[in-house]
């Protein structure tokens, strides 16, 4: 730590920590962020710049840091684009930096800044868009310019969210936010005080003022010890306010772990935070904004400010001689604390021609040379600053300056984002050269330097020295050169002008064509110098320029964090049917059915899933299959007017439903189309219970209250899900009246036809039985208490042992609806009506139903319309796939020829055991009427098969439906 | 038939889990069983003197819970009302009990609402990270319902979310 001043600082000089930097190790101490670590030893070239690649080196000290940007690496992480000005130093920490190829040091990649002339903003645009180009060049553009390289390994740290409500939201903890929270807290209400930094005191950190006799680091802390000591208080260190919402909700993220080298077990390593805050206090103090001059971005140029908060905050010795250059008195301290440190100060260089005030006698008093109504115009250097050349603003001969520092203040822009974010106002103030918070739209305020006041005994009520400092100053001229406006993106001035000259005139064109203020660091020391530069070429005011709208985050977010918990298993959440764990134990393989899991097939021995779901569609035509259908949507209805509902949302009649049987009943959509289907039970006079597809339940349940709440409210009716109340189980095949005799007692099942419905019992648990058939095979459903279901169904399957009873999944489920050519969502896809699914005698019904003016629409009763078909394969032997084209056979011969007209798809497929060859459903231009027995290509033009296919009707397997009846 | 089979069987186990250097466990974490849990659904005056919105009331040997308009659920009681349906959800909603210095603690991680205010009788309906929840306050914690279905994964977000507090799940 050679340039380690020997005391002072707010670091512990007792807890040595080691760190590694481009694979070189360092020390720092307990206190340190990287940066300051890094500068305390010498190392002063930190990154490589975004296009030039010009070596850079810290310029700022907290989240507005352009340059020191750097890959975070070890306990299995690599976080690029890290600033390292507030990274907080730990043991083992290891950082690499960014954009250079091969080394830091020699970037063989800076010959971009040879190239510089030919690179001007807009130059991507101009030259390598539009024909070959861009494709040519972009590997190479995005190799060249660029950030750290993210990891696409899986993110090994944990993150959560958190739900806060208060009163007060205090977001900073200078010297204005300890003070507004402590005034707020005593009123008893409900505080929060949020501070980005792990300390509090905000500029009490670094500017080495006393308040009430006390130094500032020190009367800070005591400030939060009685805060934190209230009960009403919440403290958040280590916390940013990045976003401002709506009905005043303020995300917040909390960094948990990462100042640690090892974080203790169960804890996250970020929370983001929402808080409802009634009111919100924004302490969010002000950032130093630069002075431009050319060649501006050399290591060792860095704000007055940040210069200050190395050596005071941090004790490191910065360099052996200063130039500071100011446009304003607040830099003034900071050539009287290099001085007192033992860094000789060449000169501060005040671009005002007679300063005045106190400040300009202490410089005197310590005798540092004043250079008054001067500008700098000129930067040596390589990879750190060797000297500067200031000269009269008026015009003269330039005088150079040897130093190894350049501390540079161009006034203080409050921290106006989370105010403008919220939707409050802004107003440009000329004298401060920045924009103060003007009218709010939510319930907030600003206060202390973030609204542009900068007076320490007014803002704390504290009794303090003299060392106030005001940040107002001119604007500058910069003298002609390599003049870089923004640091992050290195946008020059040049830059700024020509995008005026090509006229991106508003300043949201002026962003998005330069790219100012796009880095990480948004702009926070570069948009009010792009701005004022733009009003100068526009020859207007800053006010008329305005600004680019202020969006969250404040500073950058880790993607992890705003995923919080829900990520892996958690991304979706996991709905499991009360036989779930059956299912596992029994070799089910699982398919996803909206948050449901259901149970695709159960492999036995070697079989593979086509093998399985054959096997178990086939046992079911032959014998007797068990399904869990516990994930049909169930809905009670209830009231005197149920039936009114029913026949106004189901296109066919339900008024002639006696107690004691079901229908198939179909819904359409407002627009006409088929919107959902399944079987309505009455089950008392005034009590049905309708089942939904698996997919639509919650639809269909909000569709039904929503028209009863709002379109409907005289019916006397209420619907209420019972769909986790109950489990289901479907009994198919030729045996499932034998199997249930096993085992249900209360019924008859001779006394028990199609479409009919008992209570029964099961081992004394009253059950519902449903004689309905999706299969198209004698079937029952059995409804039972959802707690009884493992019960029941191994009940089943050892009473049916005799009778070969067998579970099966979803694929066979599929396949013996595919061989009914019943439909299913696949089909009823949002553009199929009634007619086109093969239902249109359902809507022949003379009463009026939600959706029925739409479906008598020219468009949907159109003859040429897509319906539904059933395709057999030619040969007999070959798959389809599903969304195949339907082309003629001109199409594809010899080879199809894309594009062509596609005649429809192919919605469903499967291999059906009973006709022992793959069939299919598809909707195809005419359906059945036009094409029956006609001939049709389907097409996968992403397999590039093509397979011929004869047109059927979608009823492969006992069309007339003699074997549900039976 | 034997008793009803819990939703949470493969995932309860009793015992102390998580982060217990800290004073915790923080959350007691258990299944109430076997509760009565009626739906009632009114279209008309009730007859009954059941509660408003958002809060519960005793009624019988049990409690009504205020779930929606015009909508309550009945715990461990019966109720006759007039015009409305009265439909059986004791296998459909899983009721887990939390107490504990932590319950607040681990609820904020995915409960939106301003749980410092949620005091002992109140109801809410609402969310507990993506599932759809009931909070009932009782004396020294909060009854969940959550759907069957859910049950389980919501089981897994509870004791994720409580492991820093540290938790226990008692002997039933």
């Amino acid at each position: 730590m050679s340039n380690r001043l020997a005391d002072g600082g707010l670091i512990d000089r007792g807890r040595r920590l080691r760190f590694r930097f481009d694979g070189r190790g360092y020390e720092g101490f307990q206190g340190d962020t990287l940066a300051s670590a890094l500068l305390a030893n010498g190392a002063r070239l930190v990154g490589r710049s975004f296009k030039y690649h010009r070596p850079r080196g810290v310029f700022a000290a907290g989240v507005e840091e352009p340059n020191a940007l750097v890959t975070l690496l070890g306990q299995g992480r690599r976080e690029p684009n890290a600033r390292a000005t507030t990274t907080e130093l730990y043991d083992g920490l290891v950082a690499e930096s960014q954009n250079r190829w091969p080394a830091l040091s020699v970037d063989l990649m800076a010959v971009n800044g040879l190239l510089a002339p030919l690179l001007p903003a807009g130059f991507y645009y101009k030259t390598l868009f539009g024909g070959p180009g861009w494709r040519f060049f972009e590997p190479w553009v995005r190799r060249a310019a660029g950030l750290g390289k993210g990891s696409t390994a899986p993110d090994l740290d944990r993150y959560d969210h958190k739900y806060a409500h208060c009163e007060v939201l205090v977001v900073g903890a200078g010297p204005a936010g300890l003070a507004a929270a402590l005034q707020a807290a005593d009123g008893g209400e409900r505080v929060m005080l949020v501070e980005q930094e792990p300390r509090v005191g905000g500029s009490l950190l670094w500017d080495r003022r006393t308040l009430d006799g006390r130094d500032g680091p020190a009367w800070a802390e005591a400030q939060a010890q009685a805060l934190a000591a209230m009960d009403n208080v919440t403290l958040l260190r280590r916390t940013s306010a990045f976003g401002y919402y709506d009905d005043n909700l303020v995300a917040l993220v909390e960094r948990r772990t990462d100042h640690l080298a090892a974080a203790p077990a169960f804890t996250t390593r970020q929370r983001v935070w929402w808080v409802r805050a009634k009111r919100v206090v924004l302490a969010t103090g002000a950032i130093e904004q630069p002075l431009l001059f050319p060649d501006n971005d050399r290591p060792g140029v860095m704000l007055a400010g940040a210069a200050r908060a190395y050596l005071n905050r941090w004790a490191v010795k910065l360099g052996s001689r200063a130039v500071v250059y100011t446009n304003n008195d607040t830099a003034y301290a900071c050539a009287l604390d290099l001085a007192a440190a033992g860094i000789e100060v060449a000169a501060l260089v005040d671009l005002r021609p007679a300063p005045d005030g106190p400040w300009p006698a202490r410089l005197a008093e310590a005798g540092i040379a004043l250079l008054a109504g001067h500008r700098l115009v000129g930067c040596r250097g390589g990879q750190s600053v060797h000297g500067v050349e200031a000269a009269p603003v008026n015009g003269g001969a330039a005088k150079p300056l040897g130093c190894d520092l350049v501390a540079v203040s161009g006034g203080w822009a409050p921290a106006v984002h989370l105010h403008a974010q919220a939707g409050g106002r802004l107003g440009y103030d000329e004298a401060l050269g920045a924009y103060r918070p003007g009218p709010v739209r939510q319930a907030h305020e600003s206060v202390g330097a973030a609204t542009g006041m900068f007076e320490l005994g007014q803002i704390t009520g504290a009794t303090v020295d003299d060392g106030d400092a005001s940040p107002v100053g001119p604007g500058v001229e910069p003298a002609p050169g390599k003049v870089f406006v923004d640091l992050a993106d290195d946008v020059t001035a040049a830059d700024v002008e020509l995008a005026q000259r090509e006229g991106y005139r508003s300043v949201e064109h002026l962003k998005r064509y330069t790219t100012l203020g796009m880095g990480a660091d948004q702009g926070k020391t570069s948009n009010l110098a792009g701005q004022s530069l733009s009003a100068k070429a526009r020859a207007e005011s800053n006010a008329a320029v305005g600004y680019p709208s202020f969006r969250p985050p404040y500073a950058p977010v880790t993607i992890g964090a705003l995923a919080g918990a829900d990520v892996g298993l958690r991304f979706v959440p996991q709905r499991r049917t009360a036989l779930d764990d059956w299912h596992r134990r029994h070799g089910a393989i699982f398919v996803d059915a909206g948050h449901w899991r259901r149970p695709r097939a159960y492999l036995r021995n070697g079989e593979t899933l086509e093998d399985a779901y054959v096997r178990e569609a086939a046992h079911v035509r032959q014998s007797v299959g068990i399904a869990d259908i516990s994930t049909l949507g169930k809905i009670d209805i209830q009231g005197p007017d149920s039936l009114e509902l029913l026949q106004r949302v189901y296109v066919n009649d339900f008024a002639s439903l006696k107690v004691g049987r079901a229908r198939y009943g179909l819904m359409l959509r407002e627009d006409g189309l088929a919107g959902d289907d399944g079987t309505t039970a009455r089950l008392g006079e005034h009590h049905y219970l309708m089942t939904t597809t698996t997919g639509h339940a919650e639809h269909t349940l909000s569709r039904l209250e929503y028209h009863l709440a709002v379109d409907w409210p005289e019916l006397r009716c209420v619907v209420t899900s019972v769909t986790e109340q109950w489990a289901a189980i479907a009994v198919a095949g030729p045996s499932s009246r034998d199997l249930l005799r096993e085992v249900l007692d209360g019924v008859d099942l001779d006394d028990v036809p199609f479409l009919a419905v008992a209570d029964v019992t099961l081992d004394g648990v009253a059950c519902r039985l449903f004689r309905i058939s999706y299969s198209g095979e004698l079937a029952y459903e059995l409804h039972l208490p959802a707690g009884f279901a493992e019960a029941a169904w191994t009940r089943l399957l050892s009473a049916g042992d005799g009778l070969g009873v067998a579970p099966y999944g979803m694929e066979a489920m599929g396949a013996l609806r595919i061989e009914k050519g019943h439909v299913t969502h696949a089909e009823m896809n949002g553009q199929t009506g009634a007619a086109d699914l093969g239902l249109g005698r359902m809507a022949k019904a003379a009463k009026p139903h939600v959706g029925r003016a739409m479906s008598q629409r020219p468009a949907l009763t159109d003859a040429e319309r897509p319906a539904l078909i059933g395709l057999v394969p030619t040969d007999g032997t070959t798959d389809f796939k599903g969304g195949m084209h339907l082309l003629r056979e001109a199409d594809v011969t010899p080879a199809p020829s894309l594009p062509v007209d596609s005649l429809g798809h192919v919605t469903s497929w499967s291999y059906s055991p009973a006709l022992g060859m793959p069939i299919a459903l598809a909707l195809l231009n005419g359906g059945l009427a036009a094409n029956d027995g006609a001939t049709v290509y389907a097409h996968d033009p992403m397999g590039g098969r093509v397979v011929r296919a004869r047109v059927v009707s979608p009823h492969f397997y006992d069309p007339k439906g003699e074997r549900q009846r039976g | 038939m034997a008793d009803a089979t819990s939703a949470l069987t493969i995932v309860t186990f009793p015992g102390r889990f998580g982060r217990l250097d800290q004073g915790g466990p923080g959350l007691i974490l258990r299944e109430r069983r076997g509760l009565r849990l009626t739906e009632v659904a009114a279209w008309d005056a009730t007859g009954l003197d059941l509660p408003g919105p958002n809060a519960s009331a005793p009624l019988g040997d049990g409690v009504a819970l205020n779930i929606g308009p015009d909508r309550w659920l009945l715990v461990d009681t019966e109720a006759s009302p007039d015009n409305a349906a009265v439909v059986d959800q004791s296998h459909g909603r899983v009721v887990l009990r939390l107490t504990g210095a932590a319950v607040r603690e681990v609820l904020s991680k995915g409960c939106p609402i301003d749980l410092d205010r949620f005091a002992q009788g109140d109801v809410a309906a609402t969310r507990l990270g993506p599932f759809a929840t009931l909070l009932h306050g009782i004396e020294g914690g909060v009854d969940l319902y959550v759907a069957r279905g859910y049950a389980q994964a919501c089981w897994e977000w509870l004791t994720d979310a409580a492991g820093e507090y540290g938790y226990e799940v008692p002997i039933p």
